[in-house]
This record gives structure tokens, C-alpha cells and sequence, in this order.
């Protein structure tokens, strides 16, 4: 990439009423530094404590779905620190603001991801947090769900928060011969 | 005397379970990667407190300033063994603590309450600055 071509890419970015973006790998350490930016760049927007809470939360939930759920790449060592290669982007567009994240998933999670997502998509907010709240008090989540690393609240969470339905879509991915594919979800909040 | 002691972190809260004062204190962010891990000493530490009996009143203060989805599992075990207690004859009073304008963590903390049957559990919102 030339300068020119760095420019333009920063402009695009801007008119896309980019405010936080990052690319790279991820895992534990790096989140919590890059959550402490993020809340800072919200602070100094300007951006209301309940706004703030939500994006922030949003963030969160979808950088611990990449770090647990997200493919790892080829030739990655085994038993190396998990680190995932991931791409956030958060913005405003009007009055609200958008948060997107892309990742690589392994193509047999695409079914489990579309189902979950499908349906959270159907829920009314009220049902939302009813089904949060059932899902609170389900001990028995993780005998029930051998895949799910956390307490099955993480899409729940970042729904609840969202003004619209949960966006996501799959595209393929050709460097992993059609094992993997990326993943990218939506939130207005 | 602290029993049990957690420095917080950029990503962990300060747990100190206090003996002499009868006293659990959480606060401060909550997103560790493996939640039961990281709560997994407290756990040990109120269990073998509450064993150990000649417990009349326990007083446990919860304020979050950000919890992630997976840790609510870990502070539905802390209510759990709380009201165990309570159910044995300790008065537990658990305070959470958030903002006032925090609408998901004072659900978070009666979606959490809601199952208990003994102990006394109290929201305490704080004016936001």
C-alpha cells in the first residue's frame, strides 16, 4: 500500500463514520487493552454512559466470540496462547452507532452460528431478556452444550443491546481450501 | 484479617472475603476469559468459611462496573452457595451495587436474585455523575 493508497482507505474509513478500528490478532491481553481504548475514544466523542455501557458490552461479547469460537489460523502452534485473527470496526451513522465484526470460523460452525442467530433475530425485545433470564438460571448449560465456552448469554447480550436485529452474514474464504469461512456480524446500538 | 484476598486488574475485580467482619466485597471490571477459573479460590475460600459454621449475619457488597455474559455463571454459583447459607441460619444481605442508569446490571442482578429463597438481596443504585 502506497501513502495515496493509505489516504484513500483513511478517507473511506471517515466517511463511513468510522471512529474505532481494529485489525489483527486477538486474545485475552490485547482485549483489555483495546477495551480501555475504546472506552476512552467514547469518552472523549462525547457518547452517553448507557450508549457507551452498550457499545462497550457489544464489543466485548464479540471479541470473546472470536477469542473462544473463532478458527485459528494455519500453522498456528499447538498449545500457543489462543490468538485469533479478527477485524472490529465500530461507528456513528446518524443518531446511533454501529459495531461490525469479522472473523474466520470453521465452516462446520456455520449452521450452529445461522440457527442461533436466525432465531434471536425472531425475538422481541421482552422475549429477549425473558430468554435471558431462563438462560441465567439454566445450570445445566454446560452439560447441555458441549461447544459453548461460556454461560450461552453472549448473543443474547449483544441482541438485547442492539436496536435491530442482529445482522450476519458467511463468505467464503479461499486460502483454507473451503475449511473455513468469514463470518461477519452486526449490531446498531 | 482477610481470609481471602484478589488484587482487581484491567480485566478482573477485588474480591476480599473478610472473616473478622463477616464480610465479601466484589468490585470492579469483570470480563476474565475462564470465569469459573478465576472465581473458582473464592469459591473454595466461602465454602470453607461458611463449613466452619458460628456464622450469625454475612454481608456481601457486589459492585460491578462492567460484567461479561460469561461471568454471570460464576456470580449465579456465588448466589447459590449465599442462599445455601442463608438457608442454614446465617442473615446474608447482598448489596449490588450500579449505576443508576445501568439498566443491565440491576436486571442482571434480580434475573440473579430471582431463584434465591433466603437470602436478603438489596439494589443499590448509585447517581451517575
Amino acid at each position: 500500500m502506497n501513502i495515496e493508497q493509505f489516504e484513500l482507505f483513511q478517507g473511506q474509513a471517515r466517511e463511513a463514520g468510522v471512529i474505532y478500528y481494529f485489525s489483527g490478532d486477538l486474545n485475552q491481553s490485547i482485549l483489555g487493552a483495546l477495551g480501555e481504548a475504546l472506552r476512552h475514544r467514547l469518552e472523549v466523542q462525547g457518547v452517553a454512559g448507557p450508549i457507551r455501557r452498550k457499545l462497550f458490552s457489544t464489543f466485548i461479547e464479540m471479541a470473546q466470540n472470536v477469542i473462544f469460537y473463532g478458527a485459528s489460523e494455519e500453522g498456528a502452534e499447538e498449545g500457543a496462547p489462543t490468538q485469533k485473527r479478527a477485524a472490529i470496526a465500530l461507528g456513528s451513522e446518524g443518531e446511533g452507532f454501529w459495531i461490525v465484526c469479522g472473523n474466520l470460523v470453521e465452516v462446520g460452525y456455520i449452521p450452529r452460528i445461522s440457527e442461533r442467530l436466525t432465531e434471536i433475530r425472531s425475538l422481541s425485545l421482552p422475549e429477549i431478556k425473558e430468554r435471558y433470564k431462563q438462560q441465567v438460571a439454566n445450570d445445566e448449560h454446560a452439560a447441555q452444550d458441549g461447544i459453548s465456552k461460556g454461560a450461552g448469554l453472549g448473543l443474547l447480550t449483544i441482541a438485547r443491546d442492539s436496536k435491530f436485529p442482529i445482522e450476519f452474514s458467511f463468505a467464503s474464504d479461499p486460502s483454507s481450501n473451503g475449511s473455513k469461512a468469514f463470518f461477519i456480524i452486526k449490531a446498531v446500538v | 484479617m482477610r481470609t481471602f484476598h484478589s488484587p482487581a486488574t484491567s480485566m478482573t475485580p477485588e474480591v476480599t472475603l473478610s472473616g473478622n467482619e463477616a464480610r465479601l466485597t466484589i468490585a470492579g471490571e469483570c470480563y476474565p476469559e475462564n470465569p469459573l477459573t478465576f472465581f473458582a479460590p473464592l469459591f473454595q475460600a466461602l465454602k470453607d468459611f461458611f463449613e466452619a459454621g458460628g456464622l450469625s449475619r454475612f454481608t456481601v457488597n457486589i459492585h460491578l462496573k462492567y460484567v461479561n455474559s460469561a461471568s454471570t455463571k460464576a456470580f449465579r454459583q456465588i448466589f447459590k452457595l449465599l442462599d445455601s447459607a442463608a438457608s442454614h441460619g446465617v442473615a446474608v444481605q447482598v448489596e449490588w451495587v450500579f449505576e443508576s442508569d445501568d439498566d443491565a446490571l440491576q436486571e442482571l442482578g434480580a434475573d440473579l436474585a430471582d431463584d434465591m429463597c433466603f437470602l436478603d438481596y438489596r439494589e443499590c443504585p448509585l447517581e451517575s455523575v
